[in-house]
């Protein structure tokens, strides 16, 4: 025993002696928070990294701050040739090692996407095990350093949970996807579909128009917009809406927000979203409804020779949000000519956003996840390539829609006006 | 000879799954996916019943020598030189085996963990361990693989359960992978996936009697199986195959899509201790066959003056390969695929010859 | 040189000349040759005794009185240690070798002393001449330099020379005062006597004590004296009474200092041996629970008292625990804490392999389940063996509670092991190599309270820890009521110091405290111990290789622990190796569903215990 004994304490000073190899205090790194890139002008990529900075010697007034706050944040933009490069480049110049582990969104400009350089650019950052494939991906409209510098934290302090409740925003509107640097890769390389991604930008508020003729009756469908172009002003300055479409690594197309919720409700990933249609009654007016996915849609897919054809069936419930023109919608006779109305619009919308993706071929509804099942080996399914085939299928769309609660009120009385005619 | 002490069941249980597991937690899923593609979560099963046959002759010999370990058997049976030959095979393939792994998980845990440590430094530590656990005796790892199974199974499962969040059941579509037969053959190749159940033919003397041994076998075999099936099962449905085909390690990089929110997400160092426990038992345990095979062919009594030279050996061995993709793509593999010939080949031949020269008086 | 070879020869092979019946704790094999030699045994520990002078000296006593007709007293003493000199040194085996060789010639020459007295003396029986007697007793506890051994010489019934020895201080006075010396004195009281065995009368008839014993082996009377009999000597008897008079000063049975618990008994041990056993023969009223009285220390010869329940213990833990409590070679014994490290498996392991408790109950509980108590002399601490890790973790409380109450707690304290022996390593290495779990919000604001500090974790966390183990250690010499509040105060004010000077910073303050609060968790002080120099261990692994090094740490260290037993037992048990286990190791159940005793300490009768199963 006295043996045993001494080889473990043997072995632990052996460990001493030759350890902490890979020891690094916390302190001496830098950890980047944001990623962006772009096509560079002085080399070929141009690299934005944003971190965290804290003022030295804070200690003494630790007490009386909360822990987290007074954090500031510094980007540097470096151009290099390759992303290994930039983190050699920016280590010349920063004293402390760069750590990924953190990062929270890696910003993709959309010209080096269009420019099909994804594949050459995420090529070494795939393969470095430093950074994660649950970062989330953006593709930026315009600059990738712009929107690096110009995210910041709103309403608090925490740039971290900043991005994380923004993409946590997702769920809430269907207005854009959850989508990280594994999704982009899995499906790049993937014969079952094509790859999308989150679109994002800042938005300068050239939307906005301060003076002209009041909008009237019309009125545009909820999140028909591309990221950026959202008639706002002041809030954050950027903002994250709709999806690139990408045909392998390269971006052939975008879709609005609207379109992204379309897509998400044939892939049974909608959760939640407000639509406003006309009153089937009175157009003029709008009803206001909160939609949700009742169950997953039903998907068939057969062939005939090589063509494929593609039967959709979506299944959606919701609540009345808002009536605006008092009609008594709420009876069993009623509702249901909301619903069918609310059924043509969303048939009609998602027609559409099919159509635009098959002009693209780019199977972003995910169509290819049941046509797999028809096939049996690999060989056979990469034979037949659906991702090439997409755009030749036949394919159906049908809508369900049930309205389930009416909000808090049961019943719709008229507004009364004086002197009024009927 | 050696004293192994005596175990239970449920000891020599979790030593043989976690022997057989730890060495599948690497590069051995983006091995099968590239072999067989979807079809890799029931090629897993195909192994198994080539396994369950492969130990059914293990068995049968060990029952038609009751109290006796298979390095005598093969004496009995086909005299000292033979036997000699066919022990020794067995002692060197384990050694290697050991070797390889220590090597894979050295390399592993030196891409995602520890970038910078020298691989000798990972590599001697590992094989210290596996000294002082030789020196504490088998009786002792099986136990500690007994009280850290259950923990170990509970983190797989956690594991599992919360990358499910990834799972998509299109990713197992085409079901037949490169086709049946392909699956087939390949699902016998690499029956040695669960060539470490045949370990209890060696340390059988430990175990309380031949239905002992039938239940441990039997059993590790089946646990060993379905860890396999869930492992390649949730492989296959978080990664498509193109995408796990490039994957160093599926499983590492499974555990690291993990994310529930800001706090709970970048959790893969915490499973980090899955893979350590179980290779730092899986290596000590294949390492403590070797040193009993071997002190029993040169006829030593105590293993405890071997052991350390053995680690040495063992070390050598696993600098062999010069990079990851020999290490994988050749001595693992060769290993691997091959491996069956050793741990079931080897018994079956026996078995064969008792069968046909000494067919009565053998029952004791 | 061949001489000194063949005194040895000569020891080993020596006999005495009669046989006589030996003290039942003298007389096993296992005892070394050396104790071999029968009574005279004693005298290789103690002072050796000068046969020549003792005898001298009582037959020159002898001579006088013959001549004189009347008998003196007080001089004998005085003379007899005048002429003590020189001849004692040389080693004990030539003098015995001497004695030997001159034995024969010299026995015929005393004058006065019958031959059977002579005999007796040497062979360390009560001679029945009590000159003898006296001189024996006066060389063996070397009065009158020896102050507070008192002997006291008085006539019974005017009659009979006796005297009575006892140890000043160890002894109840009233019992001598009022019950013994008044009536034997008493001449009424021997009115009856006439013919016969005097001791015999006197036990009968005259002595109102309610244990008395007749002893005839000096080897038997020394210790009891030392222990408080008071010994009787009649001139005439061959045997000497012991009167049971124990009453020396003892603390009361107070609450239990180290495991209090807040429902259950407040009972604790004391340091009297008579008055603990007491507590436990109260609690299991059973005529199998069986009490072994084994002395230890080569020179202190402390009591020790091994209690178990006979048909459920082990009669071969039993035997061995004997066979070690026998075989120990150390002259001073001092306290169970002492003897727990004499008694123990392996000295080498961290993990304490014998469980001592305070309180009464725990230790009844012990004996229940078939485990061996060892209750030792002067110390409110008793053993119990074999012990398991779920031993170590359990308290009396746990089963006093409802099972739900219970196995709560238990949970509690089995995260407090984890967490005092884990969390800071696991902090060393999260903050070196896995800085990627840390979420990230957390992160930051650890780097902007962390950016002041100077020092490396490593060192940090050091700093910390050694800070708190001089504070625990502190804590404990204070005097008094300050040292716990000292311990609080001390710990409070230098981590607000040191986090205000920017040494470090505040989130290790906090996995320090909790580290701290962990440890005290733990209900077994042993265990305790360990846990905390255990973390010591963790911190290295985990500053050297991160979670990898944990793992090899814990690897290590657990492998060592399942290798570790406790009296044949294996540390883990019931779980690792499995035994049909009493189901109660960290989750308990419904008490009816609980049996207490387990066969993996294979008891007797396994299915004896406190609570037998519903239906049986």
């Amino acid at each position: 025993m006295k043996k045993i004994v001494a080889v473990v304490l043997l072995c632990i000073i052996l460990l001493m002696l030759a350890g902490c190899y890979d020891a690094r205090d916390i302190n001496d790194a830098a950890y980047i928070l944001l990623i962006g890139i772009d096509r560079g002008i002085s080399d070929k990529f141009r690299v934005t990294f944003k971190f965290p900075a804290f003022e030295a010697g804070g200690a003494q007034g630790e007490g009386g701050e909360s822990p987290g706050g007074g954090l500031n944040y510094k980007t540097l933009t470096i151009d290099a040739p390759s992303f290994s490069a930039a983190l050699e480049l920016a280590n010349t110049n920063i004293p402390r090692t760069l750590d990924f582990m953190h990062v929270q969104f890696i910003v993709i400009s959309e010209d080096i996407a269009k420019a099909g350089l994804i594949g050459e650019f995420l090529a070494p950052i795939v393969r470095n095990s430093s950074i994660r494939y649950s970062t989330r991906l953006l593709i930026a409209r315009e600059s990738a350093a712009e929107f690096v510098e110009l995210l910041e934290p709103f309403g608090g302090s925490d740039i971290t949970r900043m991005c994380e409740n923004l993409i946590n925003q997702a769920r809430e509107t269907g207005l854009f996807a959850d989508l990280t640097l594994y999704d982009l890769h899995d499906c790049m390389t993937s014969p079952y579909h094509q790859p999308i991604a989150v679109l994002a930008a800042v938005n300068k508020g050239g939307n906005f128009i301060e003076k002209g003729p009041k909008w009237d009756t019309k009125y545009n469908i909820p999140g028909d917009y591309y990221a950026g172009d959202v008639p706002r002003k002041k809030g954050s300055k950027v903002e994250l809406l709709g999806l690139a479409v990408f045909n392998g690594d390269r971006m052939v197309g975008k879709l609005t927000g609207h379109e992204s919720r379309l897509l998400a409700m044939a892939k049974g990933a909608f959760e939640k979203g407000t639509y406003t249609i006309p009153d089937p009654k009175r157009p003029e007016l709008n009803v206001d409804l909160e939609v949700r996915e009742a169950r997953r849609p039903d998907i068939k897919v057969w062939f005939e020779g090589e063509k494929p054809f593609v039967s959709l069936k979506i299944y959606l419930e919701g609540d009345i949000h808002s009536i605006q023109s008092g009609i008594h919608y709420e009876t069993p006779e009623m509702l249901p000519v909301i619903e069918r109305a609310f059924e043509r619009f969303i048939k009609r919308e998602l027609a559409k956003a099919i159509e635009k993706t098959q002009q693209l071929n780019c199977d972003v509804f995910h169509f290819g996840h049941t046509a797999v099942k028809k096939f049996e080996t690999i060989q056979e399914w990469e034979a037949y390539d659906w991702n090439s085939h997409y755009k030749d299928a036949e394919i159906y769309t049908e809508v369900d829609f049930k309205i389930r609660r009416t909000g808090t009120m049961i019943y719709s009385s008229r507004i009364k006006y004086s002197g009024e005619d009927k | 000879m050696v004293g192994q002490g005596k175990f239970g069941n449920k000891e020599a249980i979790s030593a043989l799954v976690i022997a057989c597991m730890a060495k599948e937690f690497f590069t051995d899923p983006n091995m099968i996916v590239r072999k067989v593609g979807t079809a890799g979560w029931y090629m897993v099963l195909v192994s198994a019943a080539v396994a369950a046959l492969g130990f059914t002759a293990v068995y049968f010999l060990l029952k038609r020598f009751p109290g006796k370990n298979i390095m005598e058997i093969y004496d009995d049976v086909f005299g000292r030189y033979i036997g000699f030959g066919f022990s020794f095979t067995v002692a060197f393939v384990l050694l290697f085996s050991a070797a390889m792994n220590l090597r894979e998980y050295v390399e592993i845990i030196k891409i995602y963990v520890f970038p910078k440590t020298p691989p000798v430094y990972l590599i001697g530590s590992l094989a210290v361990t596996a000294v002082i656990l030789s020196f504490i005796g088998l009786e002792n790892i099986t136990r500690y693989s007994k009280l850290a199974g259950y923990v170990m199974l509970v983190g797989f499962i956690i594991l599992l359960m919360l990358s499910s969040r990834f799972f998509r059941f299109y990713r197992i579509y085409p079901l037949l992978g490169y086709g049946l037969k392909n699956t087939l053959v390949q699902g016998f190749l690499r029956s040695s996936i669960y060539g470490e159940i045949t370990l209890v033919a060696i340390f059988a003397k430990s175990l309380h009697g031949i239905q002992d041994i039938r239940k441990v076998g039997y059993t590790s075999l089946i646990i060993a199986a379905s860890l396999m099936l869930l492992m390649q099962l949730g492989l296959t449905l978080i990664f498509t195959y193109p995408f796990s085909k490039e994957l160093t390690a599926p499983l590492y990089a499974g555990a690291s899509l993990i994310h529930y929110g800001v706090f709970f997400q970048r959790v893969e160092s915490l499973f980090l201790f899955i893979w350590n426990i179980s290779t730092l038992i899986s290596i000590p345990l294949l390492f403590y066959m070797v040193l009993l095979i071997y002190s029993y062919l040169f006829k030593i009594d105590d293993i405890r003056p071997i052991t350390v030279p053995f680690s040495f050996i063992m070390i050598a061995l696993s600098l062999i390969p010069s990079n990851i993709v020999e290490l994988v793509q050749f001595y693992i593999r060769y290993l691997r695929e091959f491996g069956w010939v050793v741990f079931y080949v080897l018994p079956s031949i026996a078995l064969l010859m008792t069968a046909l020269t000494k067919k009565k008086g053998w029952q004791a | 040189m061949p001489n000194i070879l063949r005194a040895v020869i000569d020891l080993f092979t020596y006999k005495p000349l009669q046989k006589f019946a030996t003290e039942e704790y003298l007389g096993e094999e296992s005892q070394p040759p050396k104790n071999g030699g029968g009574n005279d045994g004693q005298d290789n520990a103690s002072e050796g005794i000068d046969w020549q002078k003792i005898l001298k000296q009582a037959d020159d006593k002898q001579v006088q009185q013959n001549n004189q007709g009347n008998c003196r007293t007080a001089g004998a003493g005085g003379q007899a240690n005048g002429t003590v000199t020189g001849t004692v040194k040389p080693t004990v085996v030539i003098r015995r070798r001497n004695r030997q060789k001159k034995r024969a010639g010299q026995s015929s020459q005393w004058r006065g002393l019958e031959k059977r007295d002579v005999d007796l003396i040497k062979n360390g029986m009560v001679a029945s001449n009590i000159d003898v007697n006296m001189e024996y007793i006066r060389q063996r506890f070397s009065v009158p330099k020896n102050q507070d051994i008192v002997i006291r010489e008085f006539n019974v019934a005017k009659r009979l020379k006796a005297f009575l020895v006892f140890v000043d201080g160890m002894m109840d006075k009233t019992v001598i005062n009022q019950f013994v010396l008044p009536q034997l004195m008493d001449e009424g009281n021997f009115k009856e006597f006439s013919q016969g065995d005097v001791m015999d009368y006197i036990i009968r008839n005259v002595i109102s004590i309610y244990q008395v014993t007749r002893i005839k082996e000096y080897s038997r009377i020394i210790p009891q004296i030392l222990n408080g009999v008071t010994a009787l000597f009649v001139d005439g008897c061959s045997e000497a009474l012991l009167i049971e008079s124990r009453g020396f000063e003892k603390r009361n049975i107070e609450a239990p200092r180290t495991e209090n618990v807040i429902r259950g008994p407040q009972e604790g041990f004391t340091e009297n041996l008579r008055t603990n056993l007491s507590l436990l023969r109260k609690i299991i009223k059973s005529e199998n629970l069986i009490t072994e009285i084994l002395p230890v220390g080569n020179k202190n010869r402390i009591n020790c008292a091994l209690v178990y329940l006979d048909d459920t213990a082990d009669p071969e833990l039993v035997q061995e625990v004997k066979r070690r409590i026998r075989n120990i070679k150390y002259d001073f014994v001092e306290s169970s804490g002492m003897l727990e490290q004499l008694l123990e498996d392996n000295p080498f392991m961290l993990f304490p392999q014998v469980i001592s408790t305070e309180r009464p109950d725990r230790a009844a509980s012990f004996i229940m389940e078939g485990q061996v108590v060892i209750v030792c002399e002067g110390s409110p601490f008793v053993m119990a063996v074999p012990v398991t890790f779920f031993h170590l973790l359990h308290s009396s409380e746990d089963t006093m509670l409802r099972w739900q109450y219970g196995t709560f707690i238990r949970l509690t304290r089995f995260i407090g092991v984890l967490i005092a022996s884990l969390v800071p390593g696991l902090w060393m290495a999260l903050v070196q190599f896995h800085s990627e779990m840390i979420p990230t919000p957390l992160l930051l604001s650890i780097l902007k309270m962390r950016e002041a500090v100077p020092f490396p974790v490593v060192v940090e966390v050091l700093l910390m820890e050694i800070a708190f183990e001089l504070i625990r250690e502190g804590g404990i010499r204070v005097p008094g009521l300050i040292g716990q509040t000292l311990g609080i105060i001390g710990a409070l004010i230098l981590g607000q110091a040191a986090v205000a000077a920017g040494l470090v910073s505040p989130i290790l303050i906090i996995i320090v405290a909790i580290t701290g609060i962990g440890n005290f968790v733990i209900p077994n002080y042993s265990l305790a111990m360990a846990i905390r120099i255990v973390r010591f261990f963790f911190i290295f692994m985990g500053a050297v290789l991160g979670f990898y090094g944990i793992s090899v740490g814990l690897t290590i260290l657990l492998v060592l622990t399942c290798s570790m037993k406790s009296f044949g037992v294996p540390f883990l048990a019931p779980f690792t190796p499995k035994t049909r286990r009493s189901s109660d190791l960290i989750l308990r159940k419904p008490l009816y569903k609980e049996l207490v005793a387990g066969d993996y300490m294979d008891t007797v009768s396994r299915r004896s215990g406190l609570y037998p199963k519903r239906g049986e």
